[in-house]
């Protein structure tokens, strides 16, 4: 990408060819259109785009990339609006903002909440557009050296951020985990074309989508609890004004989950296949590592909001290194961005910066635009958005079925897609009610795939000889850094309960 | 709200907060119902502004004199739906958006053409849908390829290509072998030498397991005389993956699309051995597969297909449409863009092809080992890892069975248990959770019997009285406008047909 002062010099021509009020428009309408897509359950950025993608037929290529950006941060921001305030994530990327975003609108700091997964998701999207700019052929070269082996020890890495969002009981993580890599086998397999656990059901031969596993487990899984009286509906029990805003302190704090988060996400994002959910979990795993008191970790801090929107947005920056450099989706948002842009006849590889160089400028610039408006629009909406837990309950909830069901029927039209939601919100009931955490199902949905792809890949390369895990320094390295996390984990948990059985079984002698 | 100064203090700021919660529900409702029509205003205006350009753009190119007229029988008179076999992004949904924005923008048909997706096992489950659902519906195109009609003998699929009337074969890609920039081989007869003395070691990389890609390994294989069996392939979700193992170094050689490996061949990060086209393509310096010595030829084409009963007379409308697309100078550029060769084929000729061609391709799986009672060559079985995950789930599941004994008996002896809920699961009870749960089904069972706008309403005010509301009124009204809202917002904005 050249020297430094031609990376100013393009960007500049970038902005200057981005910046007009008719593309602005069309970058507040995108951003506008799909924080709505966004916010309803089942929606994520993925589908947003392809369903709104005929709109932009007609358009002059830099407004439709700019209206692809708002979409694109605008959904993902979205689904961040109702996991903190219903606790229904409107995608799976922003499951992990469950976990401290909605007890935090539970005590009356929902509108602190947004205002941080906004903020989060600006900080996110531009320093990970920055490194983009600055890093993307170092990069490039950087993810090609991960083979088969070095990715399923990746993987077997995030799978040990089972332990940070386990709850107590270490066997019932454990279960939760295989529950999911069960769920995940469902399917046609990839190498040998032989179908697994489908019972002959045509409809499950593509497996169960993430997307599909995160509505139905925590979107139903969620109304079905408040159905049946698990908890009482949230309600605005404070102004929003005392809890709306930051304070300088805070805001000194989360500059550093947003650092973290920002880094692990990108970085995660360059990968292909890895994707933004992975990134959520990485860094809300880390940043509960890293804090000082990993026990206030789900019962609502900031940082366990900051971290994983940044990461998320940051992963979107991260997954445009390798779709630009080398045209490789690495996730279904790129590969439909990919399909766009080739639309426009934007063929993104190698050779883009020299056959389309302003236009490449015009696009990364476009991403910091769509960004900012992001901020612009939905900072003062965040008094709006909170105004959602007004909505009787019962309505509330409804409506989260009514849209997940829809949300679930949009992907491919068919009602199987809407019963298979419904059964898993069934299983996420159960599963809560024998206090079995369900966010370990989820991350191994997600991750399952990849482990057991990536696993055969690398012994069918090796001939079936395992020492290609150990013998790849990359690999070696991430399996050392797994087995360092899973024993310090185990040993806390240990120490913790060693002490409660102890004191129990003493109680129960005497 | 003037209760008298005699109660106490607590029973009038629990009062006053009752009022003002009611005082300040309905505004946040009607704050509330704002933004939703400020939001309308703005869906509805949105659309409407690419939609004019395009049409004035369309005007301008003085398309309108292009546009073909309904047929005698007034076919057609509503949107024509192009269905996709696959997720958004893969080749049979480019292929669908380039008609859709060639149709539009050349003004071809008199009618809005629309995508949409039904992924899923190689096609075959958008197949099924074509077949059963859409029965002599001439208004439901789908695509379809060589993929489709390799998924639909390897899944053992209820229906094949020939359950549907094909309407024509539009283009062709052709798959390259490439490898990475710094391989030994610097041509396809060192490859076939390296093949033949020793199969194993060459690692092949490309599509998911029966795709044209393996397909080609295995004709490769046969043509060089080695056992198809015996090959070594490794399946990468998407060519975006393979491309990644390819310039990585992590496999032998790489099977692909030309299009995707092109650009990356000239930016200097692959090298492409031979190409599986009959003769050299004009432009693109890479031999064929004849050049190198093995007898083989491999297109992925890519055609249009009806669902069976569609009448003769649309057939031949829709295949007029095509000519006039084909016809156009904006379809000549998006072959040349996309490395697409035409290879247009219809009538009785298009019919036989497909008939060889299955024929043929069934054949090549048996030899693969991926037709009925088929045994590919892989390290690890397809089943090893279902085995180990439901392993899992019976061996914690039994533990936490022990342990739930085991704290029963601590309880017992000790009391209640020492951490209570922080997300109350001992207040939930069955009997709500179970009316919740059928109430749910049954709404997503009768939605497609009696239709989304009917039956909606009625689920939220159910659900609202299981979740212990009792203002019907109120909730009648809401559920009704709701209902409205996300009809508006799914048919006109995202466009989808709701049940």
């Amino acid at each position: 990408m050249g020297g430094e002062l031609s990376t100013l010099g393009g960007l500049g021509a970038g902005f200057a060819s981005a910046l007009t009020p008719a593309n602005l428009l069309y970058g507040l309408l995108g951003v506008v259109l799909g924080t709505a897509t966004g916010v309803l359950p089942g929606m994520g950025p993925a589908i947003a785009i392809s369903l709104l993608l005929p709109l932009t037929f007609g358009l002059d290529p830099i407004a439709a990339f700019i209206m692809f950006g708002g979409i694109y941060y605008g959904a993902m921001y979205g689904g961040a609006t109702t996991a903190i305030l219903v606790n229904t994530p409107g995608s799976s990327a922003s499951v992990v903002s469950t976990f401290d975003g909605h007890p935090l609108a539970r005590s009356g700091r929902g509108g602190a909440a947004l205002a941080t997964a906004a903020m989060s998701s600006f900080f996110g999207g531009t320093f990970a557009t920055v490194m983009l700019m600055m890093l993307a052929p170092l990069l490039v070269d950087f993810a090609l050296q991960f083979g088969p082996a070095d990715y399923f020890s990746l993987m077997l890495m995030a799978l040990t951020m089972v332990a940070a969002i386990a709850g107590k009981s270490a066997v019932k993580a454990a279960f939760a985990t295989f529950l999911g890599l069960s769920i995940s086998s469902i399917g046609i397999d990839l190498q040998t074309g032989a179908s697994r656990l489908t019972f002959g059901i045509e409809q499950l031969y593509n497996g169960i989508e993430i997307v599909v596993g995160g509505i139905g487990l925590f979107a139903i899984g969620e109304a079905l609890w408040v159905a049946a009286g698990g908890r009482k509906p949230p309600v605005l029990n404070r102004p929003l004004g005392s809890g709306l805003w930051l304070r300088a302190k805070e805001f000194r704090r989360l500059s550093f989950s947003w650092l973290r988060g920002t880094v692990i996400g990108f970085f995660t994002g360059v990968l292909p296949g890895s994707g933004g959910t992975l990134a959520t979990f990485m860094a809300y795993g880390v940043e509960k590592r890293i804090s000082g008191k990993p026990d206030r970790f789900g019962k609502g801090v900031l940082e366990g909001v900051a971290a994983p929107e940044s990461a998320n947005n940051a992963a979107a920056g991260g997954s445009m290194v390798p779709l630009l450099a080398l045209g490789i989706p690495g996730s279904a948002t790129t590969a439909v961005i990919l399909a766009a842009f080739q639309l426009y006849g934007l063929q993104p590889g190698p050779l883009l910066f020299t056959n389309n160089a302003n236009l490449v400028w015009a696009l990364i610039a476009s991403l910091y635009i769509a960004n900012i408006l992001l901020v612009v629009l939905n900072l003062p909406l965040v008094g709006v958005w909170a105004r959602l837990l007004r909505v009787p309950p019962g309505l509330l909830y409804g409506a989260v079925v009514v849209f997940s069901a829809l949300g679930a029927f949009s992907l491919k039209g068919s009602m199987s897609d809407v019963i298979i939601v419904w059964a898993l919100g069934v299983l996420a009931f159960v599963l809560r009610r024998f206090r079995i955490p369900v966010a370990p199902v989820l991350l191994s949905l997600v991750l399952g795939p990849l482990l057991e792809q990536e696993f055969r890949r690398a012994l069918t390369v090796s001939g079936g000889d395992l020492s290609i895990f150990v013998t790849r320094p990359i690999s070696a390295t991430l399996l050392a850094i797994a087995l360092a996390s899973l024993t310090g984990s185990y040993w806390i948990s240990r120490r913790s309960k060693d002490g409660r059985t102890r004191r129990r079984l003493a109680a129960a002698d005497s | 709200m003037e209760i008298g100064s005699k109660s106490p203090a607590t029973a009038r700021t629990a009062q006053a907060a009752g009022t003002r919660a009611r005082r300040t529900g309905p505004r946040a409702e009607t704050f509330l119902l704002a933004a939703w029509i400020l939001l309308g205003i703005g869906i509805a205006v949105a659309p409407a502004a690419p939609v004019l350009a395009g049409a004035a753009k369309a005007d301008e190119l003085g398309a309108a004199a292009r546009t073909l007229a309904p047929n005698p029988g007034g076919y057609p008179d509503k949107a024509i739906t192009l269905l996709v076999g696959a997720n958004p992004g893969g080749g049979w949904d480019q292929l669908a958006r380039l008609i859709q924005q060639v149709m539009i923008t050349e003004g071809i048909s008199p009618v809005p053409v629309e995508v949409i997706n039904r992924g899923g096992a190689g096609g075959t489950i958008g197949l099924t849908e074509l077949v059963t659902r859409h029965r002599r519906d001439p208004y439901m195109l789908m695509i379809g390829g060589s993929t489709l009609a390799s998924a639909s003998i390897s899944h053992g699929s209820r229906f094949t290509m020939l359950d549907t009337v094909p309407l024509a074969r539009i283009v062709s890609e052709y798959d390259v072998i490439a490898v990475p920039a710094d391989s030994p081989f610097h041509s396809m007869q060192t490859l076939i030498d390296r093949l033949r003395s020793d199969p194993e070691s060459v690692v092949w990389g490309g599509g998911s397991a029966a795709s044209v890609d393996h397909i080609l390994v295995g004709l490769i294989a046969k043509a060089a005389g080695v056992d198809p069996r015996r090959i070594t392939y490794v399946a990468f979700a998407g060519g975006g993956e393979a491309s990644a193992a390819v310039m990585g170094g992590q496999v032998t050689a790489g099977v692909s699309g030309l299009a995707e490996w092109k650009s990356l061949a000239e930016a200097g990060r692959m090298r492409l051995l031979a190409i599986s086209s009959a003769e050299r393509l004009d432009g693109i310096d890479v031999p064929t597969l004849r050049e190198a010595g093995l007898d083989v030829v491999l297109e992925n084409w890519r055609s249009l297909m009806l669902p069976p009963g569609v009448r003769h007379s649309e057939r031949e409308w829709l295949l007029s449409a095509i000519e006039s697309l084909r016809a156009s100078e904006n379809w000549t550029e998006v072959l040349e863009r996309f490395s697409w060769t035409d290879r247009y084929l219809a009538g009785p000729e298009f019919e036989t092809f497909l008939r060889e061609e299955m024929i043929d391709t069934a054949r090549i799986l048996q030899d693969l080992g991926l037709g009925l009672g088929g045994k590919m060559h892989t390290s690890v079985g397809p089943y090893a890892f279902p085995v180990v995950a439901l392993g899992g789930v019976f061996c914690f599941g039994g533990i936490m069975g022990w342990q739930t004994y085991r704290r029963r008996r601590l309880q017992v002896a000790a009391g209640p248990d020492e951490n209570t809920d922080e997300d109350g699961s001992t207040t939930v009870s069955w009997k709500r959770f179970a009316a919740a749960a059928s109430a749910s089904l049954a709404y997503i069972l009768l939605m497609p019997v009696v239709g989304f706008i009917f039956v909606t309403p009625v689920f939220l005010v159910v659900q609202s009285r299981i979740i212990g509301s009792r203002r019907l009124l109120r909730d009648s009204c809401v559920s009704v406008l709701l209902t409205a809202a996300a009809a508006a917002i799914f048919t006109y904005v995202l466009n989808v047909e709701l049940p």
